[in-house]
Order: C-alpha cells, then structure tokens, then sequence
C-alpha cells in the first residue's frame, strides 16, 4: 500500500531491528514525515545501543553501558515510536502483511528488515558456556568473568576478537589470538597488513596460533580448553568465539523475501526484498552495487546507517522522480591501543603498497590497486591521508537520495 | 539558521563527515572535525548534507544545536 490517501488513518511502518539501520530508518522517516506511525520491535531487552563500543570502552570499562546507548529516553520519545524492546520476531505474513511476535502481531503497511547478523558459534554444542561478542549482553557477562587476572583465549583474529584483544591486555589480561589465516585480519587486509598488524600486538604481548584451526573446545565456563589441529591445546579462562557473524534471518524463511546462500536478504538497487513493500538495510542485506559491479554485504556500521536512511528515503518517495538506488563505498573504522585504525573500498586489490616507518608501529598507509588504480586504502592514525585518498576511490563520496 | 554542535573530544577522526558534507566540515591538523565556518551557521542547501552527516558519524560528535 504504497500510498494511503489522505484522511486515511496513518501509515504503519514496521521496523525489525532498533540497531544502526533500524534506528537510523526509524530517525529519518520521523524526520520526513510527522504523521507515520513507526513501530520499531528488537528480540534485545536493552535499549537501543551501539555495537561498536562494546570491543572498545565498554569492555574496558572507560564508558558505561549508558554511553552505548544509540539515543537517549528523551530523544527516543521525541522519535514518537512505538518501541518494543525484548520481542524477538517469530515470523512475518508478507500477504496479510503481519509481524508475528510472542505478544501481539503487528499489522503494518510497510515493513523494514534490519535484523543484522548474530555470532557463529560452531562449538556451541560441546562449550555452550563459550563466550560471544556482540551483545550488550555478552560484555556484561564478560567483564563478570574477568574479574581476576585472567588468560584469555580469542578464537577468530578478526576486527572484532582483535579489538577485544588490544582491550584485554591493556586491563592486564593474558591473551591468546587464535587465527586460521597466516595473519591476523589476513582475509580482510592481506598479508602486508596483517604481517604489521600481527606485529603491534605481539609488542603489547599478546600472543597468535596462526594457521590454526580449532578442532575442538571442551572443559568449563572458567576452565576451558581450546584442541588446534596439530593436536596441541590451549587453555584459557575464558574461551571468546569471534569467527565471524551471520545474517540473523532464519525466521524469514518460507516468508516470500528472498533468501541468499548464506542467509542474507537479497535486495534490489533501491534495497526492496522480493515482498511487497517489505525492504532491507544492515548487515543482513546484499544489493547490487553499481560501483562494485557485483552484489556487496557490508558488515560495518556506517553502511548500516546509510541503508537505513535511503530505505527511509525511498519507502516515502512519492513519484518515481525521487527513487533512486543505493550505492556507497565500504567504509569501516576499528580502535586499538588508542591508535584508530580505518579502511575503504576493497582490499582484494593486485598490488598493496605500504608505506609507514615499519620502525614505529603506530601509522601506517596502505593503497590497494587493481590494474594500477587505487580501489582500496587502509591507515592507521593518518586520518587527514585516509580523507584524501579515500576521495579519489571509484564511486567517491557516499550517496544518499536527498543529496 | 539552524546550527551545529561539534563534540571534538569525542571526535575520533573518522573524517565521514568531511565526505558527506564537504561545505561544512573539515579535518584540522590533528585529524580531528573543524568547522568550516565556526559560529556553527549551516546554510540552508546544506542542512540535508550535514543531517547525513550527522546520521554517519561513528562517535555521535556532531549534532544540531537545540
Ligand atoms: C562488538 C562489535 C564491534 C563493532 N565495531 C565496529 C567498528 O568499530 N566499526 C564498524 O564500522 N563496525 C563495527 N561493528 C559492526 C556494526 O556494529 C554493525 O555493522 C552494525 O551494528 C550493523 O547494523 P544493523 O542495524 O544491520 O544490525 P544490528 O546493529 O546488529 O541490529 C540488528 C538488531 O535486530 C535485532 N533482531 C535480529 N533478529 C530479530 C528478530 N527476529 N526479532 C526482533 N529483533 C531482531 C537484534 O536484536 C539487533 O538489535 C561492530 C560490531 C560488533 C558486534
Ligand atoms: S564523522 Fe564524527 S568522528 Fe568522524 S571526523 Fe566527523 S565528527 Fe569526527
């Protein structure tokens, strides 16, 4: 129902997730118009919050829970949404156009998926006591377990277990990186980066298995062993699973929206799912990228906040003069040992040069080319670099409809 | 005119700004946001730009002045 007529009762816009792309959707739609009504439901029991604190201050404890917080009550209540935290959607009827919750369904006119990804957890069956870092939640419950001088091991020497382990040693804690590529972040950088980034953490003292796989992870919430395929063990205190994440869209199975490989929501050029009226923003979605020439998921926060603008954008475009397709260039940040750390574009170029005193650990300029052209740029504590390179990438600055 | 609020001790650098609305931001030479015009003044065929601007920012350090 594209289109309610005047004097009809008000358009219901349902959004699943109140993450970066829900909250971000919820913002801009308020924004454009007063009369909508926004209902807003996250499975979370927390309010809103941002991700990205939570492998940095929040597990070191410089910030609060509080200061995660995406928005304030106050600002919440100004949003006029109808929010409703802690009611995990089971299902959604694409054709009487319903949300299925665990409390009452929600009728909408308009539906937004931004459900994000959750953590993969391959030894769940065997150590359901392991730890995850995603949720406010699970930081809660990490900070109780590292009380006392712990020895932490992180499976996954990704962004996420790489930030938790600058974090962990800066409070003192021993830590273990267990990672199956050659370097860490190794799969997103290339060996250059993570030949550098492999070398400031072992400054700091924290330690790699790389070219590891874990075959299996046994023991106790406080006592746990973690087997590597040579046979060797490491035992840790704690056990942090950060292998990686998964669109979170198992209950939009046999709903009508389309489904890829693995499990993302496969959107059009302006971010609709192959339902009616049903659209996608966040780390859950993929669309075809016109800059990329490939279909692109994005796993990173600005994206998020994009995606969830433009939905916002096109649900209430009122002619086709105002549709208009999503595109952006891949854009994430990362902090560790202070140093902030930031990337755009693709990193799978055919030549990486690096430049940055290998003497002093703490910049770093890296330039991606593909067929001589720079299609990707990475650095280290150069934040005026980062600006000018990162301009002269193909598809330039982020789009966003109303610009 | 509506105006801006910058946060600087709060401004990582991510410089998302400064690519969503070049008009009105800039990076100083410590990496950090400055504004172009400092009293905080956004032209009226900005403000879209800078509301993206706003809505990007990964430290939340730039928001409309109440
Ligand atoms: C610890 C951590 C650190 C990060 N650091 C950075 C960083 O430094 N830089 C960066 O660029 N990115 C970072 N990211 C990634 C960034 O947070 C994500 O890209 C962003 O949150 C994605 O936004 P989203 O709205 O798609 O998903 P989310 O923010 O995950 O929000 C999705 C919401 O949907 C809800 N949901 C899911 N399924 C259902 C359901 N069935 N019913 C109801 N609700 C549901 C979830 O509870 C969740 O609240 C980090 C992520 C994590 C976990
Ligand atoms: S986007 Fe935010 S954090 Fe980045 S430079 Fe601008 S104000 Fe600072």
């Amino acid at each position: 129902m594209a289109g309610v007529s005047p004097g009809a009762r008000a358009r219901r816009v349902c959004v699943i997730g109140a993450g970066a792309a829900g909250l971000a959707c919820a913002e801009r739609l308020r924004a454009l118009s007063a009369d909508v009504s926004i209902t807003v439901v996250d499975a979370d029991a927390d309010q809103p919050y941002n991700r990205p604190p939570l492998s940095k201050d929040v597990l070191s404890g410089r910030v609060g829970a509080t200061e995660a917080r995406l928005r304030s009550d106050e600002q919440l209540a100004e949003l006029r949404i109808d929010l409703r935290a802690g009611t995990p959607v089971e299902q959604v009827d694409t054709t009487t156009r319903t949300v299925v919750t665990k409390d009452e369904p929600v009728p909408y006119d308009d539906l937004v998926l931004a459900p994000g990804c959750t953590p993969v957890t391959p030894w769940h069956e065997s150590a359901p006591w392991i730890r995850t870092l995603h949720s406010l939640a699970d930081v809660r419950v990490l900070r109780d377990d590292l009380v006392l001088p712990s020895r932490v091991v992180i499976v996954g020497g990704g962004l996420i277990g790489l930030e938790a382990a600058a974090v962990l040693r800066g409070l003192g804690h021993g830590v273990v990186v267990v990672e199956a590529g050659e370097g860490p972040l190794q799969r997103i950088v290339g060996p250059q980066v993570a030949a550098w980034m492999e070398g400031r953490h072992r400054k700091e003292g924290v330690e790699f298995e790389l070219g590891r796989r874990v075959v299996a992870v046994s023991g106790s919430a406080h006592a746990g062993v973690v087997t590597l395929d040579d046979g060797r063990r490491v035992d840790g205190d704690v056990v942090v699973c950060a292998v990686g994440v998964r669109p979170a869209t198992q209950w939009l199975v046999g709903s009508g929206v389309e489904l890829g490989s693995r499990g993302e929501i496969l959107a059009d050029e302006r971010l609709r799912t192959t339902a009616p009226d049903v659209w996608a923003a966040g780390d859950a979605v993929s669309w075809p990228s016109a800059s990329a020439e490939r279909r692109l998921r994005v796993e990173h926060w600005t994206c998020a906040r994009e995606q969830g603008r433009h939905v916002a954008e096109q649900l209430l475009a009122a002619d086709a003069a105002q549709t208009a397709a999503f595109d952006t260039v891949p854009y994430f940040w990362s902090s560790q040992y202070g140093a902030l750390l930031q990337g755009a574009g693709s990193f799978h170029g055919d030549e990486v040069i690096v430049d940055g005193p290998s003497t002093s650990l703490d910049s770093l300029v890296a330039r991606y080319l593909t067929g001589g052209r720079l299609t990707g740029v990475l650095t280290v504590g150069s934040p005026r670099t980062f600006q000018e390179l990162r301009s002269r990438l193909p598809g330039g600055r982020p789009t966003t409809a109303a610009t | 005119m509506k105006k801006i609020d910058v946060n600087s001790p709060v401004c990582i650098g991510a410089g998302m700004c400064t690519a969503a609305a070049p008009a009105v931001f800039d990076l100083g030479a410590d990496g950090l946001v400055v504004l172009n015009d400092p009293s905080g003044d956004v032209p009226d065929d900005a403000v879209e730009s800078v509301d993206s601007a706003i809505a990007v920012c990964p430290a939340q350090a730039i928001g409309w002045r109440e």
